[in-house]
């Protein structure tokens, strides 16, 4: 069967066909941002064109994977959107949850709500705790938001009452009388976009679905319609934050779900890049322009938890956005990629970013009028990058424009120039390793013990140093490193995740609660993923619960063991698994009770398989060489520079080298011997 | 790999190494934060870890952290850890900790552990950490003391781990003072472990960099940084800058006065004028008080440079013995904040006329109000949870006070999810009050109206923290003041500190302060009262009296 999928990012939309013979075709085309859906018909247009004959339109599965909802709250252009809570409670989007993202800037700011003030209501009811109806929901006043609603013309609410996660009783009123009183409203309910306890974050996450949906709902609406009229008639799937595919339907009712789809299917194509490797875990390393994130992928699997948040007030402060309670993978992002800035700080010392030069006006090699250097200046004057061959040599800089902003810097710093752009790249690798570890640390891995797969245009340049400073002794460069999103999407199996919030003590278990909430979950997940066409007796449950000890309040995700074992067996095996795993975390174990709080599934179809396509040239790989700065030997030395795709397989070279790429530029320094493998991945091997 | 690390005065390595250190304290501080027990420690955050260097001085904090605890850590281990404990007298393994709060933070609650780090049979450094214990026995948090000794079990600087043996007889006598103690065993072993963390990263760090010691990196890092606030504090002119402010006191007003005193290249500031210690669990000792000095000249001079003893050293204070900011030993102070937490804006207060644009209004989060529950479920199960209130942020010469913000402390409130399940209470209103934060050019942050009710067949005992009840929030450079907060049960007012009883089915009502504005309301623009008007965030009726506002969203909002 041909896959056709698409990624839709900042500058550019991505593309990765697989034909019916099973070969791989990448393709990219400008993004358009004002309608996104352009840049996708186009580019599916074109490949379904130019492979017209290896593509049978029957039964082609189109895949997407998408910036817009991201977009949408970054730029705010969502829909005016409506919020009803608990009477009483009306402000909670205002009030978080009164800390501090900054301890000394007496300055701080969030982002404004999504919803303000005047659209946010009071619905009179109320269940306690324990799911007491304390007052029962008056109807009355339901009707009477509804009518505010319709009179202001809005179209998209979120509803989110008090302890809704466990007792969704009202909310699900609430949806049926808005609905009933204004027919054409999106309803997004806080029971259905996130049933987990802490209603700050749960509301803040039903706001951003609510916020977004019916712009979601519009671009689906589109691409289906536009595909349709090319013949193909199975509903396209969507990537979501936690590397599952969704149809098109469940993406268009829970758009927040879609908030981080493209660095979900990097991440979804390193495990791949990294199996293919022969690695079951890795370390994921994607370093843009503005940004790089870095993904623990553990036996092959990405680790998916609920800690996300968008639009940051101050760029990548933890805790000044919106908090998202979503399934998502957990992934660090740093603010420094290529376009960073580096300047000197007040107290005379060397800062990269946040501040990034973005692609307007660029690096000063560009020459687009960036006069500040950045680290891609810094990766130029140190040989790393060249100047003849970036993007495949269709982009022309200007070395002497990088040295000319270096030397103002360096002027300032009282360093060489040389110094100045070693220091920014050093720097910049000691911000990545530092995340690395902290995300590493996090999930209870030593970050030694993985090999990093570097793609992104600045990751193979930055890798090897980045490995050296975490102690990593094998770097992946994977060819396709461009388009690696895209090419995830071809492997990424149809998933859904499903949670529901329900304390239940270890001293205090009740297997039949337990099944019938399990059952629950597992019918709902069927439904899902069978809808995406995956037979249901292919479907794939795995069911986790986030635990702590009685009176904790930072739960662990543990597997749950058998439902077939004896309640004895269950238990002493849930146990186990918990206390391994806190002692790998946090390097002892308490004793103490535990409890369950949340119980989670995944239920997902197959994973897909890519062979991607390595031409085995018999000629030179070299291209030349020229001077390259290393720290190890102090200096500059003349450096060979290879073409990736003519390395012949399996061939051991010495560092140091270049290793070029039509995207990207790999760096091997002294202590690297590399080889390409079978599939066309650059293996570097530090010694 | 071979570095040039010996050259610390190299702006590159030196941005490098800080970094880390800052990086190694950040990753102990996750260890803490997610073992720990207690909720005041891992919802609320109320705690932190410090890596100091051989003399005790901070190298470097975790980024999360709560002003007190930063500047008291250091203190702590110059003024009594060492000198009790030189280097010498340690094993590799030993730990040390304290409640003594006349060492620590002023109160019995925090506990501060000094735990040494050892390279090649040396120490080189120490880790640290303080947190605040669930429980310290005496009586309950908040509730009313006379003196330090019916407030808890205080035990001095000891060796609570020799050579990594758990010293049972200390741990014994603590668990058997506590209500809960394996709550407060678990968050004791968090520290430790988390102190552990800070000492394996540092040594490899040293091994990495191929260093011996971090002397040469404390120097670079000290004194950068001080050359840096000496640097700001040249800026301000030379003088003497008084201010006094007047707060509740427990049941007698209280004065706080502060002369901040420039010169040339230091600050002091002298709180002479300040009232008497009081019989009552609000008297703050000296490090609590310097601390939250040195935390509001840090805002104002040099907010960007990470925390470390050179941003501390050219700043001094001093109280008269016995005054309620240098109080005798025997003195309570369980909820010392009540008076400490202001300190802030009362410097700012008296920097108003130096760096107008930079000093914010007085703040409704000065200081967190808290209700500690305690009472029996109806199960018969005991319960004991605190859930904290904050005021408006007083406004900004740029912006409008956030509303309800922890500051000058940096505290997350439980969600009331999580409240609910932990007290037999129903939360029935957690909103903003309208007109509540002062007028000015920029207005003070709102404060929180919120309705609690015991849902419990027992009463339950209510320890309320609270302050500003009869003086409001002042404003900054001719801002006006937030309204007052109120305590009221059963719809009629209530004494606004220690124990309120509330029967089954009856509710307290707590309106959190305002926070004060900064400038004159008549230089408030249009605009911003007009998206006040929208939002129903002032009344018309406010925006025509107040601000002199007669637009016409203010009829329309009518």
């Amino acid at each position: 069967m041909a896959k056709l999928a698409f990624d839709t990012g900042g500058t550019f939309t991505d593309f990765a066909l697989l034909d019916d013979s099973g070969e791989l075709h990448l393709h990219k085309v400008l993004s358009t941002p004002k309608n996104p859906a352009e840049a996708v018909v186009q580019g599916v247009s074109e490949l379904l064109e130019k492979h017209a004959a290896t593509i049978s339109i029957d039964g082609l599965q189109v895949l997407g994977a998408t910036t817009v909802v991201t977009n949408a709250v970054l730029e705010r252009k969502g829909v005016e959107t409506g919020f009803v809570t608990t009477d009483g409670f009306q402000d909670m989007l205002r009030i978080r949850n009164e800390g501090r993202y900054d301890l000394y800037d007496l300055n701080i700011k969030y982002p404004d709500p999504l919803v303000t003030r005047q659209n946010s209501y009071g619905a009179e009811e109320r269940i306690a705790a324990d799911g007491e109806v304390i007052t029962e929901l008056r109807e009355e006043t339901v009707r009477e938001i509804a009518g505010r609603l319709k009179e202001k013309g809005i179209r998209s609410v979120a509803v989110c009452l008090l302890h809704a996660y466990k007792y969704p009783q009202h909310e699900k009123r609430v949806a049926a009388l808005l609905r009933e009183e204004t027919p054409d409203i999106f309803v997004s309910l806080s029971s259905e976009v996130c049933p987990e306890m802490r209603e700050f974050d749960r509301a803040s996450t039903t706001v951003v679905n609510a916020y977004t949906r019916p712009q979601m709902a519009g671009h689906v609406a589109h691409l289906e319609r536009e595909f349709a009229e090319k013949g193909i008639d199975r509903q396209v799937l969507w990537m979501t934050s936690s590397g599952g595919l969704v149809p098109s339907r469940r993406a268009a009712e829970l758009p927040v779900r879609l908030i981080e789809s493209g660095p979900a299917a990097g991440a979804v194509a390193a495990a791949e890049f990294g199996r293919t490797a022969g690695e079951d875990s890795v370390l994921s390393f994607d370093m843009g322009g503005t940004t790089a994130k870095l993904c623990l992928i553990p036996n092959g699997e990405p680790n998916v938890g609920t800690d996300l948040e968008v639009a940051h007030y101050q760029r990548f402060r933890k805790g000044s956005g919106f908090p998202l309670k979503i399934q998502s993978i957990q992934m660090i992002e740093i603010g420094a990629g290529g376009g960073s800035i580096a300047a000197k700080n007040p107290l005379g010392l060397l800062d990269v970013g946040p501040h990034s030069a973005g692609a307007m006006p660029g690096p000063a090699a560009y020459q687009r009028g960036g006069t500040q250097p950045t680290v891609t200046d810094a990766d130029i004057l140190l040989g790393y990058m060249g100047t003849e061959s970036f993007v495949g040599g269709s982009f022309k800089v200007s070395k002497d424009a990088a040295h000319e902003a270096m030397s103002k810097l360096a002027t300032a710093l009282d360093v060489s120039v040389e110094r100045c752009a070693w220091g920014i790249h050093d720097l910049v690798n000691e911000s990545m390793s530092k995340a690395a570890a902290m995300h590493a640390t996090d999930l209870g891995v030593d970050p030694r013990s993985l090999p990093m797969v570097a793609f992104g245009g600045a990751g193979p340049v930055h890798a090897y140093g980045i490995a050296l400073k975490l102690g990593i002794s094998r770097v992946i460069c994977p060819t396709g490193a461009g388009v690696s999103s895209a090419i995830g999407l071809l492997i990424a199996p149809v998933a859904v995740d499903l949670s529901a919030s329900y304390p239940m003590a270890i001293d205090n278990w009740d297997l039949d609660a337990m099944n019938r909430l399990l059952d629950d979950l597992s019918g709902q997940g069927a439904e899902v993923v069978s809808a995406a066409g995956v037979p249901k007796e292919t479907i794939t449950n795995r069911y986790t619960v986030d635990m702590r000890h009685v009176g904790q309040g930072h739960e662990i995700t543990v597997v749950l063991p058998d439902r077939s074992l004896s309640k004895e067996e269950f238990l002493g095996e849930l146990k186990a698994r918990f206390f391994k795993l806190y002692q790998e975390l946090f390097g002892r174990t308490v004793a103490a009770p535990l409890e369950v709080i949340t119980w989670r599934l995944r239920a997902s179809g197959e994973k897909d398989q890519v062979t991607r396509p390595h031409d085995v040239v018999v000629a030179d790989a070299s291209k030349g060489s020229r001077q390259v700065y290393f720290q190890e030997i102090n200096g500059y030395v003349e450096t060979t520079v290879y073409d990736h795709y003519k390395l012949p397989v399996g061939e051991a070279v010495k560092g140091p080298a270049i290793v070029e790429q039509r995207e990207s530029t790999a760096v091997v320094g002294p202590s690297g011997v590399f080889h390409v493998d079978g599939h066309g991945n650059l293996v570097i091997n530090i010694l | 790999m071979s570095k040039p690390a010996t050259d610390f005065n190299d702006p590159i390595n030196l941005q490098v190494m800080w970094n880390r250190l800052v990086f190694i304290a950040d990753q102990a501080d996750n260890v803490l934060g997610k073992t720990a027990f207690s909720p005041i420690v891992r919802e609320n955050h109320d705690y932190v870890t410090v890596l100091l260097d051989a003399k005790g001085q901070a190298l470097a904090q975790c980024t999360w952290s709560i002003p007190v605890f930063i500047t008291s850590l250091p203190a702590a281990a110059q003024k009594y850890f060492l000198p009790k404990f030189p280097a010498e007298r340690l094993e590799e393994g030993d730990v040390l900790a304290t409640n003594d709060p006349e060492i620590g933070t002023g109160h019995l609650p925090d506990v501060t552990m000094i735990t040494p780090i050892f390279k090649n049979g040396k120490v080189v450094a120490y880790a640290g950490s303080i947190a605040h214990l669930p429980d310290i026995g005496g009586a309950p948090l908040h509730s009313e003391a006379s003196d330090i000794f019916a407030e808890g079990i205080r035990f001095p600087i000891v060796k609570l781990l020799k050579k990594g043996v758990p010293n049972d007889d200390i741990f014994d006598i603590i668990e058997a003072s506590v209500r809960m103690p394996v709550e407060v065993r678990g968050d004791l072993e968090s520290m430790i472990a988390a102190n552990n963390v800070m000492g394996r990263e540092l040594v490899k760090f040293l091994d990495e960099y191929g260093l011996d010691d971090v002397e040469g990196l404390a120097e670079a890092i000290h004194s950068r940084s001080e050359a840096q606030t000496r640097k700001a504090i040249r800026e301000w002119p030379n003088g003497a800058y008084g201010a006094e402010v007047l707060l509740d006191g427990y049941d007698v007003d209280v004065t706080l006065k502060a002369t901040v005193h420039v010169r040339d290249d230091s600050v002091h500031v002298d709180y002479t004028g300040t009232s008497d210690q009081v019989l009552h669990s609000i008297n703050c000792r000296t490090n609590y008080r310097y601390a939250h000095s040195v935390y509001a000249l840090k805002c104002l001079l040099d907010s960007e440079t990470p925390n470390n003893e050179g941003c501390i050293i050219p700043i001094t204070d001093e109280a008269p013995l016995g005054c309620i900011l240098n109080p005798e030993e025997w003195t309570a102070g369980n909820s010392r904040n009540l008076i400490g937490h202001v300190i802030p804006s009362l410097i700012f207060k008296a920097l108003e006329g130096i760096v107008p644009e930079k000093v914010l209004g007085d703040s409704g989060g000065a200081p967190i109000w808290a209700a500690n529950c305690v009472g029996q479920r109806n199960d018969g199960s005991q319960y004991s949870s605190v859930q904290n209130f904050h005021g408006g942020q007083g406004a900004r010469s740029e912006f409008d006070g956030l509303d309800t913000l922890s500051f000058p402390s940096n505290c997350k409130v439980t969600a009331v999810e999580m409240f609910e399940v932990a007290v037999p209470a129903l939360m029935e209103r957690k909103e903003l009050i309208a007109d509540s934060g002062g007028a000015g050019k920029h207005r003070g942050g709102l404060g929180q109206r919120v309705i609690l009710r015991n849902l419990g067949r027992t009463p339950m005992n209510i320890y309320l923290a609270s302050e500003r009840v009869r003086h409001p929030c002042f404003g900054v450079v001719e801002g006006q003041s937030g309204s007052a907060g109120k305590v009221i049960k059963e719809g009629n007012p209530h004494f606004p500190k220690g124990k309120i009883v509330l029967k089954n089915g009856e509710r307290l009502e707590v309106n959190t302060p305002g926070g004060g504005g900064w400038g004159k309301a008549s230089e408030r623009s249009r605009e911003l009262i007009e998206q006040d008007l929208a939002e129903g965030l002032v009344t018309p009726n406010a925006a025509k009296e107040i601000f002199g506002y007669s637009g016409a969203a203010a009829v329309a909002a009518e």
